[in-house]
């Protein structure tokens, strides 16, 4: 038959012959990614930067398995390694000077792999150790405000005459024009550019606008600059040219509107929030159901959070069904078409009768007669929930790495941003302390003595 | 920014972060276009079937 695919080998029957889940189990082969190769091998990676947004540029390209050399300020480290959750979660030491200063577990997740590397570089005295850096390695990403690595003989204008296929990443808050001097922060980024006035319930639903409590802005203009950084790369393929990205994190949040400009630009609407509905499906939502699936519990996370539900029924025919099952037929004789549910108020109407069906049930008894009638529906699940699915824990997604330095950590990055068979990002360690690798880079790296090494960490410039 | 050619006419949009990149910035040629627009150069260029083979699967509704 025309367009039939033959089997080459009896192994290629055998894998044709598979069920397709049984295929992507074998492939994929959770907890056997370090003995595959990775793509991004033989990418050497300079990063001066602290926080999340841009160590998490660089640190998915670790997790693709580039050798990423992250550059600390000398016996202090990246600010991050000082901020942790409610100021409890720390892994020790910092520095080897410093062993009663851990790195908190805000510091987690932007920093899997990399190589920990420690330099004053805004001395004149360090600026050719930089350099030689720069000439071994494919490009950088600084998270300085415009112009400070340029005083400093360190943009781009300089380094491409050294090397002329690096490519170059400044990360910060608004780029050139009228805000230039200002610096970033998530929130100032969820704040400035619209993200947070589309987030949280509407003002009639008692609502305001709305912090996401994640730093969602760090988190996607990080992975946002790691595809532009592939995208240079590939480019350099072709040219052998390197290249400069400007990236404004600010702009991640207009970006992350959906619809919003380009409604203003044709219409003049303002997009409004919507909480946990939405505004362009119904029903299409999460509603607030009467019992606690774990009344008993002391955290309140689970006592009273655990009550939760998403339902998404915005299929005239799924609606219908919705209907039949909460008993209501002149709801549905009064919203039959999706056009009809999505106007403001008949939302109002609708969740409000599917919250007063729920008022006597629990999160899990809804979801479950929900999901019986064919209808999507999912508890909204706490992280002590996530970590105890079986989904993730049988594809890998939530898992336990025995870290060389720290023992065991609990991880869900890495490992829950796609999966490549062939290739799959992984997690070699969490982090080390600053300056760990000082001499592996110093002295195997760039072949600096011992004796030159000893002299520049007893004036604190490494 | 405006893109400049869409099959909308002037539509406001966010441009992408990268769009600030030296030698080959990322950038917004069209936002959508309608059902199929591309089909006959994508059929015949890429795939190398004749105008009538297209004209024949669009009849089938195949594509």
């Amino acid at each position: 038959m025309a367009g039939e695919i033959r089997p080459k080998s009896k192994e290629e029957l055998e894998e044709m012959k598979a069920p397709y889940e049984e295929y992507c189990r074998k492939a994929f082969d959770p907890g056997n990614e370090c003995s595959k190769p990775v793509s991004l091998n033989g990418i050497r990676w300079l990063s001066c930067t602290m926080y999340i947004f841009t160590p998490h540029s660089a640190g998915n390209l670790a997790e693709l398995g580039a050798e990423v050399i992250k550059i600390e300020i000398p016996r202090m480290g990246d600010a991050m390694r000082h901020t942790s959750p409610f100021n409890e979660a720390y892994l020790y030491p910092l520095h080897d000077t410093r062993p009663m200063t851990g790195t908190g577990f805000g510091f987690m997740n932007a920093n899997f792999n990399k190589y920990y590397l420690s330099m004053d570089y805004h001395i004149p005295e360090m600026r050719d150790v930089f350099y030689n850096l720069v000439r071994q390695s494919d490009g950088l990403t600084e998270l300085y405000r415009p112009g400070t690595f340029d005083r400093w003989k360190m943009s781009y204008r300089t380094l491409q005459e050294i090397n002329p296929r690096f490519i170059y990443v400044w990360g910060g808050g608004f780029g050139y024009g009228p805000k230039v001097f200002g610096g970033s922060y998530d929130i100032l980024a969820q704040a400035h550019a619209g993200f947070a006035s589309i987030t949280g319930m509407h003002d009639f639903m008692g609502g305001h606008c709305t912090k996401s409590s994640n730093w969602v802005m760090d988190w996607g203009s990080g992975t946002l600059i790691a595809y532009g950084v592939l995208a240079a790369l590939h480019w350099r393929r072709k040219t052998g040219l390197g290249t400069m990205i400007e990236f404004s994190q600010v702009q991640t949040s207009t970006r992350f509107t959906e619809y919003a400009v380009p409604l203003y630009g044709r219409f003049g609407i303002v997009r409004q929030r919507w909480g946990n509905w939405d505004t362009q499906l119904c029903v299409h939502g999460m509603i607030l159901c009467g019992k606690s699936d774990f009344p008993d519990a002391e955290n309140p996370q689970d006592k009273h959070d655990a009550r939760y539900v998403m339902v998404s029924a915005f299929q005239d025919a799924d609606f219908k069904e919705l209907c039949s099952v909460i008993r209501s037929k002149e709801l549905y004789e009064k919203y039959r078409v999706c056009k009809d549910r999505v106007e403001a108020m008949a939302q109002v109407d609708i969740y409000t009768a599917l919250e007063k069906w729920a008022a006597d049930k629990s999160r899990s008894a809804v979801a479950k007669v929900l999901t019986d009638a064919g209808i999507l529906a999912s508890p909204v699940m706490n992280d002590r929930e996530v970590y105890e699915s079986e989904h993730y824990r049988q594809r890998g997604t939530v898992r336990w790495l025995d870290d060389p330095l720290f023992g065991d950590v609990l991880l869900q990055a890495g490992y829950s941003a796609g999966m490549l068979s062939k290739t799959p990002r992984r997690v070699n360690w969490i982090w080390r302390p600053v300056g760990a690798d000082n001499l592996t880079i110093y002295r195997d790296l760039l072949g600096y003595p011992t004796s030159k090494i000893e002299e520049w960490y007893a004036k604190a410039w490494i | 920014m405006y893109p400049c050619e869409t099959d909308y006419g002037t539509v406001l949009y966010a441009t992408s972060n990268n769009a600030f990149q030296v030698r080959a910035p990322h950038r917004v040629k069209w936002l959508g276009r309608r059902l199929g627009k591309d089909n006959y150069e994508i059929y015949r260029r890429w795939i190398g079937l004749s105008p009538s083979k297209v004209d024949e699967l669009k009849g089938k509704g195949a594509i």
